[in-house]
């Protein structure tokens, strides 16, 4: 269970003068601010909102407390964090896989708090988890048409487009997916979740645990899939690497909103980069 | 032993006996791989170990006695009477028990257990509704046809071949229909199906319709091929798990091969040492399976988690 | 029904109810304290009574054929332990049924020695005439009239009584404290560097041979052994009485058992408009019903405590 403990005092960057959003031990959820770093980076017509979600796995123990989140049609959207700083559960409350006790989930204008995942599917968004993503003893063909199962109509055509997006998928069509190499297999997860043709597609980690090499390929499949014209959120480890190619990202702790800004605005501010990218950019 | 004295002498005499054991293993293993596939898909995709599936089996058996004999109907209708009825009752129970418990948050032992109680009502009430006395269904048990190298009774045919048609709908139901693909993909993993949009509810509707018309048809065969009490399915129940932990548990595939490898061993070991000792034997063979191959035969070491 | 046959049937089903009790804590050794889901339990009591049978009708003393009983028994828990123990949970209990058939079916089988199913006879060895001399002291020294199930009662009772007292002090030794931390996390344990397996074969031979004292009661109090005392509904009936004992509960096993035991024998007393088979199975329905509402509403049992429970 990967509850998040509060961050202590001391720990956090209290004294550092840009982050108003110091941590307060004692401070209710909506009292912590965000540092925006950027600045016209509202959006008139979100395809994605998440509004002041609080809420995690069990009642008592909040994990989110107050996160907001937006993603602007086409964009890629990066969140980046320390360990517990609640980006999972985040992603979790978004896709219904939790229901949050507070705060509301908009996608493009329906509201879909509380919806549970599986309709969700159905409505235009698509979730890829960070592990067990793809069904290992079927095919690479059959896990595509899993991927349909809110669209049944058109799946062949829809199949066919997959494969041109990911030609090592057709090659391998036939095999189980259990042989799949690391990166092939977020290929494929990421390709069951577009089957159903969302507008919005949410990744938990998708370049976690896998080779450098590996690494640099999902980066590249998450851009393909953008440039196709789908709205990309994803929670990334390696966050250079994500923010460098983000429209926009968020730094959570402590299950809220620090910092909100461009990807490259956030890889150049000096406290981003000091407090959670490991130093300086060079 | 004193048949074996006879084998011995005549060479003849073995080439009967090994074809005969065959054809015995090959009619048993079908019944186990049969009642094995719906237990293992169950297992796999709810998680529940069911140890009223024997009884689930019983039962068919005895609905198909009470179509074909108590009232007269011709044996077509009482298998499907029976394979109706089983999936009837899998999913009544799926609604007032499984998924209530699920919905709890129940552990599999808790279930498991649970499974024992009602393997208990079941076939009690069985014994309350027809009594101990063994029966048999209306087939003509002594027919039977040359086959140039021996004679195959009609009971060995009916049951496999009814057995065999059934195995090779299950295979391309599972590999070909999008809601057998289904079933073997919440057996993979079924927080995936759910957040891949997968009808998961339903998809759990069809496994107990399938798992339990399989049961009630599997139940009807053993009636037809041994005679039918209300124990039956408890003792064929034991010889099923040994099939599916030989085939690798919840793999559907898997449980055909464990069945039929177990049925064949049975069948064949009494060519060496008397048949009482065959359901021993099968159950040695499982022990001696799983200390080389601790996942089954086909399992799968990643999958067992 | 005159009251004295009354009470000595009761008296049957009181022992039986006590040789239940044994039989369970030994379940309870492998099931509650190890998380050991054993559903091959009746082949330790099966190993119990047939070692004592056979050893009394070669002419070895009953006296000294008990302690090599309970260790039959035990060693049959190493046997069985040895291939089984570093299975998954399911599949080590559907391994445990398939070990506990295979020795039934050779009893059943090796007629020569042990009657199969024309039953060992005269298995008690030199318990009848011992119980006589008993009934007989009471009756000429104190002037009271014993029933005559009434000695091997209070024996049974007195086993039983020992071993729960035993097993509660072996509860707060360092030996069973490594044992429940195997039942809750045997991957810490192991990483700990303790010996998980040898843990888990101590536990299973410790409940094997507890197991095996029920199946000597078992063999004094029928004197016949039949194959078919020891079928895996046995051990069922076992897993019922330690689920509405409570899993964990050593108390809980002593009630558990008389109330099964009332349920199974006892209410043969009652006036059904039934015939007696109806009667029999009406009661196992009863039983499974048991079985099915206590894991539904109320999984620790009567008597277990709710954070002891583990059935994942």
């Amino acid at each position: 269970m990967s509850a998040d403990e509060p961050t202590s005092p001391d720990e956090a960057p209290v004294d550092t003068p840009i982050t108003e959003a110091a941590v307060d031990d004692q401070v209710t959820t909506a009292d912590v601010a965000e540092t925006v770093v950027s600045d016209d980076l509202d959006v008139v017509q979100p395809v994605l909102r998440a509004e002041h979600l609080v809420g995690g796995y069990v009642p008592e123990v909040d994990i989110l407390r107050g996160c907001d989140l937006t993603a602007a049609d086409g964009e890629i959207v990066v969140v980046v964090g320390p360990n517990g700083a609640g980006k999972s559960t985040l992603i979790k409350a978004i896709f219904g896989l939790i229901t949050p006790r507070e705060g509301r989930v908009y996608l493009r204008d329906a509201d879909i708090t509380g919806t549970p995942a599986n309709r969700i599917n159905g409505l235009g968004m698509s979730y890829v988890p960070q592990v067990n993503n793809v069904f290992p003893s079927l095919t690479i063909h059959e896990n595509l048409q899993m991927g349909a199962a809110k669209r049944r109509k058109g799946m062949d055509a829809r199949i066919e487009e997959m494969y041109e997006l990911f030609p090592r998928l057709r090659e391998r069509r036939r095999n189980r997916a259990e042989g799949l190499s690391g990166g092939e297999r977020q290929m494929l997860a990421v390709a069951r979740a577009l089957m159903p043709q969302p507008s919005v597609l949410l990744l938990d980690e998708p370049s976690a645990g896998l080779a450098p090499k590996a690494v640099a390929e999902v980066f590249e499949t998450v851009k393909r899939v953008n440039d196709s014209g789908v709205t990309i959120v994803m929670i990334e480890q390696n966050a250079r690497a994500a923010l460098a190619i983000a429209n926009r990202g968020y730094v959570l702790e402590g299950g809220q909103n620090r910092f909100t800004g461009r990807g490259v605005d956030l890889l150049n501010d000096p406290h981003v980069a000091e407090l959670y990218l490991g130093g300086a950019a060079d | 032993m004193a048949p074996r004295a006879v084998r011995v002498g005549s060479a003849r005499f073995r080439m009967d006996d090994l074809l005969q054991t065959t054809i015995n293993g090959i009619a048993s293993g079908s019944i186990y791989a049969l009642g094995a596939i719906g237990l293992s898909l169950v297992y796999a995709i709810l998680k529940l170990v069911n140890f009223a599936h024997g009884d689930f089996m019983t039962l068919g058996g005895y609905v198909a006695f009470a179509v074909n004999v108590s009232l007269g109907m011709p044996l077509v209708v009482a298998i499907a009477a029976a394979v109706v009825a089983v999936a009837v009752l899998g999913l009544v129970t799926e609604e007032l028990i499984w998924r209530p418990m699920r919905k709890r948050g129940a552990g599999l032992m808790q279930m498991l257990l649970l499974s024992i109680g009602l393997a208990f009502v079941l076939r009690n009430l069985i014994l309350l509704t027809w009594t101990g006395e063994s029966r048999k269904l209306n087939v003509d048990d002594t027919a039977s046809y040359g086959i140039g190298i021996g004679r195959v009774s009609l009971l060995q045919i009916l049951v496999i071949g009814i057995a065999a048609a059934a195995l090779v709908g299950v295979g391309l139901l599972l590999t070909r229909t999008y809601v057998g693909k289904s079933m073997r993909a919440l057996s993979d993993s079924f927080d995936l199906a759910e957040v891949s949009g997968i009808d998961t509810k339903r998809v759990v509707t069809y496994t107990w319709i399938l798992g339990g018309g399989l049961a009630g048809l599997a139940g009807v065969l053993a009636a037809v091929f041994t005679t039918l009490t209300p124990n039956m399915g408890w003792t064929l129940l034991l010889g099923i798990f040994a099939a599916i932990i030989l085939g690798g548990i919840g793999n559907p595939f898997g449980a055909l091969v464990g069945g039929l490898a177990l049925g064949l061993v049975q069948e064949w070991s009494t060519n060496f040492v008397e048949p009482t000792y065959k359901e021993a034997i099968g159950f040695a063979v499982l022990i001696l399976a799983l200390l080389f191959r601790p996942n089954g035969l086909l399992g799968h070491a990643t999958r067992t988690g | 029904m005159g009251p004295l046959l009354a009470f000595g049937f009761w008296a049957y089903v009181l022992t039986v109810a006590g040789i239940y009790a044994i039989f369970v804590l030994g379940l309870q050794v492998h099931v509650g304290d190890t998380g050991l889901l054993n559903f091959g339990h009746v082949a330790f009591m099966a190993a119990g009574a047939y070692s004592t049978g056979l050893m009394v009708t070669n002419g070895v003393p009953l006296l000294a054929a008990i302690p090599l009983a309970m260790l039959v028994a035990a060693l049959l828990g190493v046997l069985v332990g040895l291939p089984t123990l570093r299975l998954r949970g399911d599949y080590f209990a559907i391994v445990t049924i398939a070990a506990g058939e295979i020795l039934r079916i050779m009893i059943q089988n090796q007629q020569g020695a042990t009657g199969g199913t024309l039953g060992l006879r005269k298995a008690s060895g030199g318990w009848p005439s011992f119980n006589r001399d008993i009934l007989r002291w009471f009756e000429d020294t104190l002037g009271i009239e014993l029933e005559r199930r009434v000695p091997l009662l209070v024996i049974t009772w007195l086993v039983a009584l020992v071993i729960a007292l035993l097993l509660v002090r072996i509860g707060r030794s360092p030996w069973r404290r490594a044992l429940r931390a195997v039942r809750e996390n045997e991957d810490a344990v192991a990483a700990a560097g303790k010996p998980v397996f040898q843990l888990k074969l101590q536990a299973l031979a410790l409940g094997a041979a507890i197991a095996g004292v029920s199946g000597v009661l078992f063999t004094l109090l029928q004197t016949s052994l039949y194959p078919e005392n020891f079928e895996p509904i046995v051990t069922f009936v076992g897993f019922a009485i330690l689920i509405l004992g409570g899993i964990g509960s050593y108390f809980g096993v002593v009630l558990g058992s008389i109330l099964i035991s009332f349920i199974i024998s006892g209410v043969r007393f009652l006036d059904f408009p039934l015939a007696a088979d109806k009667v029999a199975a009406l009661r196992f329905v009863v039983i499974g019903l048991i079985i099915m509402a206590v894991m539904a509403f109320r999984p620790q049992g009567l008597f277990g405590k709710k954070e002891e429970l583990h059935l994942d």
